[in-house]
């Protein structure tokens, strides 16, 4: 009753949130064949422009003698490093605001707590509507890069649905962390502009950290950037490496997945003991 | 009769503010309860108490037995609360909002469900938000009074009510306490609390106050005098012992001694006022001494 009352209000804007990442994709894909001749004949003029080793790289990715290996560098830039960590981690953060706080601002949360189901499970309820509303399009959009490429002009080559679920999977992860932190922070700050703001202001000073050369091994966005997709998107990454790292360890999969966990945990517990 | 609920010392501090302080009360199944104070008497922060949406620093309180704290699903298994502010989807309809809010309980009593509707006869297929906000205080008592609980909790549930659908919800809680229903009521609404409670608890800065105190003001009061003139009476010459409260052409005269009060009025009547009242105290006039006077006092 409540995942359905969550997706009839969350369903507008995942729709919407599928729609700008399509169009974003489309635009990314539609502006490559352009950027390919260009690249072939400026590569090293544009790599010398780039203020940082791993612009210089990405730079050079996208300009590889092989297409293939080029355009799977360029998408798993635009889609994975632009397309989902912008679009993915805003909707994350939108609706995550709305399972808590949106509530409590409204006075709703008081009606939904005096009804006989337990707090966990109102919260569980909304939250796997609302992470399915945000990793769904992910997957839709990343796996409508087969039939994009297949069909506008101007593109040779095409990607695998194997590696952009691989992708997928990672990006999802990595947005979830966000919409994890998100539930958590709503169970203690009272509105949903404090919240919002919270996440906004981090993701923000991370973006910031990751453009900055020498500092940026401490930004989060290193588990999701260029150099991150494109090993994955080239299919030179397993699953089992994904999850479990090379020497089955902890990969960056289970990390993300840990830390999702603590913060869902963390949120739940807070989430049991929150005072009207 | 069986305790349904019990709060044994009950406290409760927001930074500064004492809103609930060694408060003890208990509730009898059948009965029908009225909770009476002032704003910030602690009465919606006892009733979130009752049902575990706050939690008491000291003291505990138990519905059936059940510990809002540490069994807080027995507790609303065992309740239906209507919230203070009245707390609705406004994006769905009367009718999906009945049909969510219900649909978490195990048994709804469909003749009292029946029973709302027809009272209140709410358009069940506009948005929340076309309501005015007594129709959604109205749809708000429907979800509230329609679960098969053993235990009702009302908070405030004449707020934004005229006086046309108060008397509807008066006529209805009458009902359903006839019906055998246990009800805990906080309200302002005195007159209409009185008609329907068994018993009224009072509050007063989070703190109970005890049933010897409301005797006391309930007999100061009925040996109170209020008296109008049309012109002025010159002196009373009322005996020593007697106390006269003079406000242009109205007195207040109370008489503290063990003499008859008869007397004072036959000796008041003499002067023919305009007006005349004494006796029983009014459930107003009670609130007013415990609460408007005290608050009068403070001020000076």
């Amino acid at each position: 009753m409540i995942a359905r009352k969550t997706w009839q209000e969350v369903r507008v804007m995942t729709a919407v949130y599928f729609l700008l990442l399509e169009l974003m994709l489309v635009g990314a894909i539609l502006y490559w064949p352009d950027l390919a001749r260009d690249l072939a004949r400026k590569a090293g003029a544009l790599e010398a422009l780039m203020p940082a080793e791993f612009l210089k790289r990405m730079v050079r990715d996208w300009a590889s003698d092989d297409s293939d290996v080029a355009y799977r560098a360029y998408i798993a830039t635009q889609q994975f490093f632009k397309g989902i960590n912008v679009c993915g981690i805003a909707i994350a953060v939108l609706l995550g605001t709305g399972i808590i706080s949106r509530e409590r601002e409204t006075g709703t949360l008081e009606m939904l707590l005096s009804r006989p189901i337990s707090r966990a499970r109102v919260l569980w309820s909304k939250t796997w509507v609302v992470a399915l509303c945000v990793v769904v399009p992910i997957y839709l959009s990343s796996l409508s890069v087969i039939p994009l490429s297949a069909i506008l002009p101007g593109i040779n080559s095409n990607i695998p649905a194997p590696v952009l679920l691989e992708a997928s999977t990672h990006a999802s992860l990595f947005v979830l962390m966000f919409l994890a932190a998100t539930v958590l922070l709503s169970t203690f700050m009272r509105t949903q502009v404090a919240v919002a703001f919270t996440i906004g202001g981090f993701v923000i000073a991370q973006v910031g950290i990751y453009f900055i050369q020498v500092i940026r091994v401490g930004s989060v966005f290193m588990l999701s950037d260029h150099e991150t997709y494109s090993p994955i998107i080239a299919g030179n990454v397993s699953w089992k490496a994904l999850f479990f790292g090379r020497s089955f360890g902890f990969g960056p999969g289970i990390c993300l997945i840990l830390v999702i966990l603590a913060l869902f945990a963390g949120a739940t517990w807070l989430f049991k003991r929150l005072e009207l | 009769m069986t305790r349904l609920l019990a709060a044994e010392h009950l406290s409760k501090r927001f930074g500064d503010k004492q809103a609930l302080d060694d408060v003890s009360l208990e509730i009898q199944a059948g009965t029908a309860v009225g909770l009476v104070g002032p704003n910030g008497a602690g009465k919606s922060t006892f009733l979130r108490c009752a049902i575990g949406l706050c939690h008491p620093d000291a003291g505990g309180i138990a519905v059936e037995g059940f510990d809002a704290r540490r069994n807080p699903l027995e507790v609303l298994r065992r309740v239906s609360y209507l919230p203070g502010e009245t707390s609705l989807y406004k994006l769905m309809t009367g009718r999906e909002q009945l049909d969510f809010a219900l649909g978490f309980h195990d048994s709804i009593d469909e003749e009292v469900l029946e029973l709302c509707l027809d009272t209140f006869r709410l358009p069940l297929g506009k948005k929340v938000r076309a309501y005015s906000g007594g129709m959604k205080q109205q749809l708000a008592v429907t979800i509230a009074l329609s679960p098969r609980v053993p235990l009702y909790i009302l908070d405030e549930p004449h707020k934004a009510l005229d006086a046309s659908m108060r008397h509807d919800l008066r006529q209805l809680l009458i009902d359903l306490h006839d019906r055998g229903r246990t009800m805990l009521i906080s309200s302002h609404q005195l007159r209409e609390l009185g008609e329907v409670a068994d018993r009224l608890e009072f509050l007063r800065d989070g703190r109970h106050i005890e049933a010897r105190h409301i005797q006391q003001a309930r007999e100061t009061l009925a040996r109170r005098i209020l008296v109008g003139f049309s012109t002025d009476p010159g002196p009373l010459d009322l005996p020593a012992g007697v106390t006269v409260e003079r406000h242009g052409l109205s007195f207040s005269i109370h008489q503290a001694d063990g003499r008859p009060i008869e007397e004072i009025v036959e000796l008041v009547l003499a002067k023919r006022p305009a007006s005349l009242s004494y006796g029983e105290a009014s459930l107003e006039d009670i609130y007013e001494a415990l609460y408007v006077t005290r608050s009068d006092e403070a001020a000076r």
